[in-house]
């Protein structure tokens, strides 16, 4: 050992080989007319150890090569001095003269770049091979680290002024929602829940009684992933099974439908009982394997029209638990009251499913559904959604709205106006008779263009952008009130996936005719609200041709015979 | 000259002085713009109808809509006029404006 040589010690730009890889060193190409390509980093970690290792742009000789200027190992190079013995190298090379004014920091407006001035930034590398030529190099570098830094931190410099907070906002919301969002403790748990039934393909997510008051879309989304572990044991033949995912929400205050439930195809068995929920959205009807549905003691004040096509004798369909909820009523209707304030026990204990609320698929048969039936009038509404009729429904509540002080409003009972189906009152304000479809001809098919408004809405909702929007629109004074309304109800419907014309089947943010079609549905009195939307004024209900006095009217005339004569009993073969 | 043969074609003038040439069958499906072309109105004799609230690429979009309507009333199946996402509010408001908020029947 003692007889080696000692090895040289490697001088600073050796060591410091990140900046010798990475072309920061000594031996950075440069030049007006220096069009190598770019110097990367190396895949290795090792020095270079070849002179041509650190320069990536060694194999371009398109344009040519700066002929190397050092001299010396590979362990102590140099650059060439003038004086160098090698005049070939040095003829037209004369070291420039190193830089006598002070290096300052200045904003390089034309560059948008916050730089200290280049002038003597790297020039000492044709300068003499000294330390302190080396120390000034990693000196400038480290100036360009903190130029940097303080360049993000001066971000706000490049916007304009009044836009701050703008940006702010913007960048709160583009990045990703995992990052922005905390989830609450009563989410974290329930995205607990659900990441233990993916893994261990358990079908039935059980989030009842979580006090949870929003679940967000990203927590439930994986429930979609769930698959049932097939059974595998010696003799038994695989097979395929679909799952069927069923999920209970029962007991939280969640007050606006999770959309991402939404997304899950193989939904069976839904429940949002005791929950806060005011409205169900109309893309409920994508549920096509869904045989169980419980949204019982909600806010409801109806149903989406929608899920009648769910409920047909041909789907899948089986229990539909519907009370209590505050449902809208008939004027005129004498219904058995169900309050939110019921014991739940004698609503679930009770033998009979009608006093629980529910309902066979068949119960909701054609004959049923066909005959026993009452509308409202219409509300028509103007583009931005104001309603122009004499009859309106009482305003809605939003999920923006205070919320539950006033709780006993949502529950109490509101009677609408009933309209006969040979009727059609429509506001004096539309000048045309809209045409009316006829019989014989089906559902009138869309036509025309949509709306400017109409457009435009759907270009903001279905935006990637739609959370900046809405910070934007409710900062208050971008848009008028109305159009801010507009504008949220329009988020809130693409939320819960979208909405469609009820006659026509043509997408629409803002329909232009709303009305309610009450079904009787059970054995007895029950009369469930089912909201209609139509797109254009064209879009109304069926109007017929005055019949003989339906079977509402002569219930209706029974019943208000048996206020009269009270206890009244009914032969057993009655039939209605 | 307005009365006996009212030119084919109108103008709109954006704010920044841009104009777009429209069939006025086409702009009059705006009941604001429609208004602005009757009666007694500076407008009805020019026919160059000056927004100087709109900017000329909203007013683009909207020329371009107004077409687009002419081109697909009574028709089905009709494609979507793709508005950029940066100008959708402004769309909004312009809607609103020019009553361009009812669907058509």
């Amino acid at each position: 050992m003692a007889d080696e040589p000692n090895l040289p010690q490697l001088p600073r730009s050796a060591g410091n080989s990140a900046a010798l890889i990475l072309g920061y060193g000594r031996k950075r190409a440069r030049g007006a007319n220096a069009t190598y390509a770019p110097p990367h980093v190396l895949s290795s970690s090792d020095p270079a150890v070849f002179s041509s290792d650190d320069d990536a742009g060694l194999d371009n000789y398109v344009d040519g090569r700066r002929k190397k200027r050092y001299v010396g190992t590979w362990y102590d190079q140099h650059p060439v001095s003038s004086a160098s013995s090698d005049s070939a190298l040095s003829v037209e090379w004369a070291a420039p003269p190193l830089p006598t004014h002070k290096r300052e920091f200045r904003r390089q407006l034309d560059s948008g770049v916050w730089l200290e001035q280049d002038a003597g930034n790297l020039s000492t590398a044709g300068g003499s091979a000294n330390d302190d030529d080396l120390a000034s190099d990693a000196k400038s570098g480290d100036s360009i680290d903190s130029a940097y830094s303080a360049d993000s931190g001066d971000l706000e410099d490049f916007w304009f002024e009044g836009d701050a907070e703008i940006l702010r906002a913007f960048a709160k919301n583009v990045l990703p929602p995992a990052n922005r969002t905390k989830l609450s403790a009563e989410e974290q748990e329930a995205k607990e829940i659900i990441d233990e039934c993916v893994e261990s393909g358990n079908t039935i997510v059980q989030l009842s009684d979580l006090g949870l008051h929003v679940i967000s879309n990203e927590v439930l989304e994986p429930i979609s992933a769930i698959t049932p572990i097939p059974n595998v044991d010696v003799g038994v033949e695989f097979e395929y099974h679909e799952p069927s995912i069923e999920v209970y929400m029962a007991n939280n205050s969640i007050r606006e439908f999770p959309g991402a439930i939404l997304g899950v195809e193989f939904l069976t068995v839904l429940s949002l009982r005791g929950n806060k929920l005011r409205e169900l959205p109309s893309s409920i009807a994508s549920l096509k394997n869904l045989k169980e549905l419980n949204i019982g003691q909600n806010l409801l004040r109806y149903l989406p029209g929608e899920l009648l096509d769910i409920l047909g004798v041909k789907m899948a369909f089986k229990k539909l638990t519907v009370h209590p909820n505050p449902f809208y009523m008939p004027k005129d209707w004498r219904s058995q009251a169900y309050t939110m304030s019921g014991p739940i026990e004698a609503l679930e204990g009770s033998e009979e499913n009608r006093a629980r609320g529910e309902y066979e698929s068949g119960t909701f048969g054609r004959n049923v559904m066909g005959t026993d039936c009452c509308r409202t009038p219409v509300q028509v509404n103007d583009g931005v959604r104001r309603p122009i009729s004499e009859f309106r429904f009482p305003a809605l509540h939003g999920p923006h709205d205070p919320p539950d002080q006033d709780l006993a409003k949502h529950e109490s009972e509101v009677y609408l106006e009933r309209e006969s189906f040979w009727e059609l009152a429509l506001p004096k304000k539309i000048s045309y008779q809209p045409r009316l479809p006829e019989d014989g001809q089906g559902p009138p098919r869309p036509k025309g263009a949509p709306s400017l408004m109409e457009l435009a809405l759907r270009a903001a909702v279905y935006s990637d952008r739609v959370n900046d929007l809405v910070l934007m629109v409710n900062r208050g004074d971008l848009i008028a009130d109305h159009l801010t309304r507009s504008f949220n109800r329009a988020v809130e419907v693409a939320k819960m996936g979208g909405q469609k014309c009820c006659v026509c089947g043509r997408e629409t943010l803002t329909p232009a005719t709303e009305w309610i079609e009450f079904r009787m549905a059970g054995r007895r009195d029950d009369m469930l609200p089912f909201m209609r939307r139509g797109c254009s004024l064209a879009c109304l209900p069926y109007k017929a041709a005055p019949p003989p006095p339906t079977f509402f009217d002569q219930r209706l005339a029974i019943q208000s015979a048996m206020d009269d004569t009270h206890g009244i009993e009914y032969p057993e073969d009655f039939v209605w | 000259m307005a009365d006996d043969g009212p030119n084919k074609y109108i103008t709109l003038v954006s704010s920044d002085g841009f104009e777009f040439v429209v069939l006025r069958e086409a702009a009059c499906a705006s009941p604001t713009i429609a208004g602005m072309l009757r009666n007694q109105m500076v407008e009805a004799k020019t026919g160059r109808c000056s927004f100087a609230e709109i900017s000329s690429i909203i007013l683009e979009k909207v020329a371009e809509y107004l077409s687009y309507r002419l081109k697909y009333k009574d028709k089905l199946d009709v494609p979507d006029l793709d508005i950029p996402v940066e100008y959708c509010l402004e769309m909004i408001v312009v809607a609103d404006f020019l009553g361009l908020d009812e669907q058509m029947a």
